[in-house]
């Protein structure tokens, strides 16, 4: 027997078997035979360890796919999200000033001729006087010594003027002094700024000897000065105070306009003598 | 040519220090105000002596005097002084270590609002001293000796850099 015909005297019965093989396996089956057994018992326990990881891997896989899709989302979402609260924040900031400017005009709707509207420019430096420069001067009619206001009350007065800016002297000043009133009791008094010290608060010194001041009063200006006209309103008392030996009474006061916020003001350059009853009702 | 562009640093220097107390800072913050020609005088006499220190004072004074307009030159000389006292205090500290700017602001700060609050009296302005002691002088004491830590770095890369000019003739 030569070796070509010992090799197909070989594959024949193998081929038989395999086909033996199919056909035994293609109709249905009730168990499955000991090769396959032993084969699939022996192969589960690593099928099953490659299988956790090749999860583990696809679950990585797919989490950092998702991990960067999201981070990519949260940038966007955020750079939004500061977008819309820098958008918020310039809208609030507009209406504030919006609502400040408002304010004005109709404070000069109700004055007309009487005021000129300015912007504060900047606060001088350092922290002994309290004052602010303004960015109208002698070419808007605006002169020494013109009281300057807000719609909350009085803010002080022009204590020098170039041609396009004005130095105004709050009312808050060591060097201020403006002639007041109760409200409430119509007694005159006089109120003393004490400077970025006293935290920008005023002193309300009652002229008279029988003082009559309690806190909550309103003191609006008296009229009395050349600089304010009657009825502006200036603050209200927070607190009261006996001077030494009991005998005089003076008062903390709280200016109605805040001197920190301060971005535009009413320099009062021709006003009436009824200006503070036309403009602030006369009451504060 | 060095002269003149020294001029040209150190008067960019004070009239930017000046804008930027007199707007940003006096707008931001409540109450007492950093003062940062005080923490470039200040810086300057950390890194230039006695004499740098007593001269940016005295510009940078004025120019604060200016915008004031009232007791016009008492700045200058409250501010030179404490030039003056930075400069001292510098030769005998070592000023790469980061908390002496610190303490030359702080120091420097306390002496020029201590003196100014005694002789603004004299000249008639009464400024209540403990109220300014609490309200003011205290709170920039804190405010200027951080403020001139962070401003004493970049004056002291310009003194360098004018040194520098001076010494080629550029």
């Amino acid at each position: 027997m030569g070796p070509g015909k010992w090799r197909w005297a070989v594959l024949g019965p193998i081929i038989l078997i395999i086909a033996g093989i199919i056909v035994a396996t293609t109709g249905p089956r009730d168990e499955l035979g000991w090769a396959e057994k032993a084969f699939r018992e022996a192969l589960a326990p690593l099928q099953s360890g490659v299988t956790r990881i090749a999860d583990g891997i696809v679950g990585v896989t797919t989490r950092i796919v998702r991990l960067t899709r999201l981070a990519k989302e949260n940038e966007a979402l955020r750079k939004e999200v500061e977008e819309l609260r820098t958008e918020r924040a310039a809208l609030l900031e507009a209406q504030r000033e919006n609502e400040e400017l408002r304010r004005l005009v109709d404070l000069e709707r109700r004055a007309p001729d009487q005021v000129q509207i300015a912007e504060v420019i900047y606060r001088t430096p350092g922290n002994w006087f309290s004052t602010i420069i303004i960015n109208k001067g002698s070419a808007h009619n605006v002169e020494k010594g013109m009281a300057v206001v807000t719609p909350e009350g009085v803010v002080g007065h022009v204590r020098l003027v170039t041609r396009h800016t004005a130095e105004v002297m709050l009312i808050t000043d060591t060097k201020s002094a403006l002639g007041g009133r109760v409200y409430r009791t119509n007694q005159v008094v006089l109120v003393e700024g004490q400077g970025d010290a006293g935290r920008g608060k005023a002193l309300v010194k009652p002229l008279a000897s029988e003082a009559d001041l309690v806190v909550g009063d309103y003191i609006i200006t008296s009229g009395l000065s050349e600089i304010y006209p009657k009825g502006l309103p200036v603050g209200i008392v927070e607190a009261v105070y006996e001077g030494r030996y009991g005998l005089t009474t003076y008062g903390q006061l709280q200016p109605f306009v805040e001197f920190d916020r301060l971005e535009w003001v009413a320099v009062l350059t021709k006003p009436h003598a009824r200006f503070g009853e036309e403009v602030y009702g006369g009451h504060p | 040519m060095a002269d003149i562009r020294k001029i040209l640093i150190v008067a960019a220097v004070l009239v930017s220090a000046v804008v930027v107390q007199s707007t940003l800072f006096t707008k931001l913050v409540k109450g007492a105000h950093p003062d940062l020609m005080l923490a470039v005088t200040a810086s300057a006499g950390l890194a230039g002596g006695l004499w740098t220190g007593c001269a940016i004072g005295l510009a940078g004074g004025l120019l604060l005097d200016l915008l004031t307009g009232r007791l016009v030159g008492l700045t200058m000389a409250t501010m030179a002084i404490a030039g003056l006292v930075s400069g001292r205090l510098a030769g005998r500290l070592y000023k790469e270590n980061p908390f002496v700017p610190v303490v030359i602001g702080a120091a420097a700060s306390a002496i020029n609002q201590l003196l100014y609050v005694v002789t603004a009296r004299a000249f008639g302005v009464v400024i209540p001293i403990v109220d300014s002691l609490i309200n003011i002088v205290l709170p920039s004491v804190w405010y200027n000796g951080l403020l001139t830590a962070l401003v004493f770095p970049l004056i002291y890369r310009l003194y360098n850099h004018i040194v520098y000019m001076e010494s080629t003739k550029l």
